[in-house]
């Protein structure tokens, strides 16, 4: 579990320090002041800069955008990861990059720019790293890298390519999930719920086991009907389509199981959180907007599964919102478990995104005398 | 949106917390008859527990206000106690209290970029009692002795019911039910000069809302 968390050089973030988090963390803010991207930030670190979550994370904001006029601008540190970056620009080589991990940690990730020189020893090409000072001395043939530096191990994340550099497409990926010392379990709920395909793949890891009977327990919290829940084929839909697989579930006194999404918003909501959630067992589960979908009068509810399975799970939750009804539920379920919750606000001070941490007694104050958070 | 509701909840950059509607329009009467500039809204919270909930939800909000005030009785418990669960409720910030209240009012600026902070302890910032026991201050103390007396003797002949704690409310408007008009509540009583604005605690707290929220 991170007790603290730093991000340095991140998206908004030139320098955020929390020094206190919990097993369930929760994040409110204007809009833009950074909530996503301090998710962003944590599935990064959980992922140890892996390049497929980089790459996801800057297309998913359509930061991965093409024109022919672009394509004219190139440059050398143009790559599209370059958004991730404070300021959208990757420091040159002397210069810190992305740093991410609790404070004063030395596992903390170092997301940055690296020269290497491509060495032929006994017919095998070998690449060997550069000092960046040597570099004005001439020496032939630098390839730069972005490379990901945790614990002493250093990994080539991308190569920046000086022909190629605009597409990720065309540069080379480098990326060997196995080579990891430690690694975080972890799921992602975004504001539009978990893709289909990964909700059916992470189900078929749950039914069966005893974290079903949670699942079914949570969902009943909505519609006490509810017996269970199955993915079918939909033979509509051609295998390929991320979408043919699509959950149907089961109410006490209806002969036809039902899909689960007819039941509503809310409940295909708290289907993706709780199979997200006992999916995550040890790691990290991430939930943007928590309340999107939700019934104000269940989210008090859903906190507090969300809170007991968290503790049982070992999971350590962190989830954003605008609602203040999401923040009452929250609340509720913060003053039955007072050591496994905190709750920030980010907020801008000048150009630096700060984070204003409430103890649970002022936020009880706050939302008893009706006084803003958000 | 105005989040302004009334002229006892103005919820303003410079705010002042009161227990109720009676310390709001007392604070209100004198400001007028004292001439104390209108820099300020008056937010009255309910009860005491509610002006230090709330004090300490409007340090953290996003936008605080820049100058909070808090009018709070001291009933009847040494007044430390008081400035204890004030301090204990404001641990998380960075307000450095004195051991002891100051007699003319108290103010507070934090190491760190939160409101600045003015207590106001009924009745003088020394002594245990309420807003009541403030007014007493500024009744007439002759006519206010009589009220006294009356009390006393209505009491020793078990015609009242009223709580001990009680006691100076029963006393002040047994004294306002004199005035002319019989049995205006406290506030009016200060603009229609039954209670003196005058007087030296009246003086001192005026200039205590003046120096807060200039």
């Amino acid at each position: 579990m991170l007790n603290t968390f730093k991000i340095q050089n991140f998206r908004q973030f030139k320098n955020l320090e929390l020094s206190q988090l919990r097993q369930v963390n929760l994040i409110v803010g204007q809009n833009n002041v950074g909530k996503s991207s301090f998710l962003e930030a944590l599935e990064v670190y959980a992922t140890h800069g892996s390049p497929l979550t980089l790459l996801k994370l800057v297309k998913n904001r359509q930061e991965d955008w093409l024109s022919e006029a672009t394509r004219l601008s190139r440059g050398l540190t143009h790559h599209v990861v370059r958004h991730l970056f404070f300021n959208h620009k990757i420091p040159d080589l002397a210069e810190a990059g992305i740093i991410l991990g609790e404070i004063d940690s030395n596992h903390s990730l170092h997301l940055h720019l690296a020269a290497y020189q491509r060495q032929e020893t006994e017919g095998m090409s070998k690449l060997v790293p550069i000092n960046p000072n040597q570099i004005d001395e001439g020496i032939p043939e630098v390839e730069l890298f972005l490379v990901a530096e945790q614990a002493s191990q250093t990994r080539l994340l991308f190569q920046l390519n000086q022909d190629d550099s605009m597409s990720h497409t065309a540069s080379r990926v480098f990326y060997n999930s196995k080579s990891y010392n430690f690694n975080l379990k972890n799921q992602v709920v975004s504001t539009t719920h978990l893709p289909t395909r990964q909700l059916a793949a992470l189900w078929d890891l749950t039914s069966l086991t005893d974290l079903e009977a949670d699942v079914i327990e949570t969902l009943r919290l909505i519609d006490d009907r509810v017996s269970g829940v199955a993915f079918v084929e939909d033979i509509n839909r051609d295998t390929t389509d991320p979408e043919n697989r699509i959950p149907l579930v089961k109410l006490r006194g209806i002969a036809e199981p039902l899909p689960l999404k007819s039941l509503g918003e809310g409940m295909y909501r708290l289907f993706c959180i709780t199979v997200a959630l006992v999916n995550s067992e040890a790691g990290l589960l991430l939930i943007d907007e928590f309340e999107n979908g939700l019934h104000w009068t269940v989210q008090p509810k859903v906190w507090q599964v969300v809170f007991q399975l968290a503790e049982r799970l070992e999971v350590q939750v962190f989830a954003t919102t605008h609602s203040r009804d999401c923040v009452d539920g929250f609340e509720q379920a913060w003053s039955r478990h007072p050591q496994q919750g905190t709750f920030f606000r980010l907020e801008g001070h000048g150009t630096e995104i700060k984070a204003t941490e409430y103890p649970l007694e002022t936020l009880s104050d706050a939302i008893e005398m009706d006084v803003e958070i958000r | 949106m105005s989040r302004t509701q009334g002229i006892c909840q103005k919820d303003t950059d410079k705010v002042l917390l009161v227990e109720g509607n009676n310390d709001c329009h007392v604070v209100m009467a004198l400001c007028e008859a004292c001439g104390v500039p209108e820099t300020f809204g008056i937010y009255q919270c309910g009860s005491d527990v509610g002006v230090l909930k709330r004090l300490n939800a409007l340090i953290i909000r996003p936008q605080p206000p820049n100058v909070i005030g808090v009018l709070l009785d001291v009933d009847n418990t040494p007044i430390t106690h008081k400035w204890q669960s004030l301090q204990q409720k404001l641990q998380a910030y960075h307000y450095q209290f004195p051991p002891q209240p100051q007699p003319g009012g108290t103010i507070l600026e934090s190491s760190q970029e939160e409101p600045k902070l003015g207590v106001w302890l009924m009745p003088n910032n020394q002594d245990p009692g309420m807003l009541e026991d403030f007014c007493a201050n500024l009744a007439d103390p002759n006519a206010l002795e009589f009220a006294k007396d009356c009390v006393e003797r209505a009491s020793e002949q078990h015609l009242t019911n009223f709580k001990p704690t009680h006691r100076s409310k029963a006393i002040i408007h047994t004294y306002l039910a004199w005035q002319d008009e019989p049995g205006y509540p406290l506030g009016q009583a200060i603009t229609r000069q039954s209670l003196s604005a005058n007087q030296e605690l009246a003086v001192s707290f005026t200039q205590w809302l003046t120096r807060l929220f200039a």
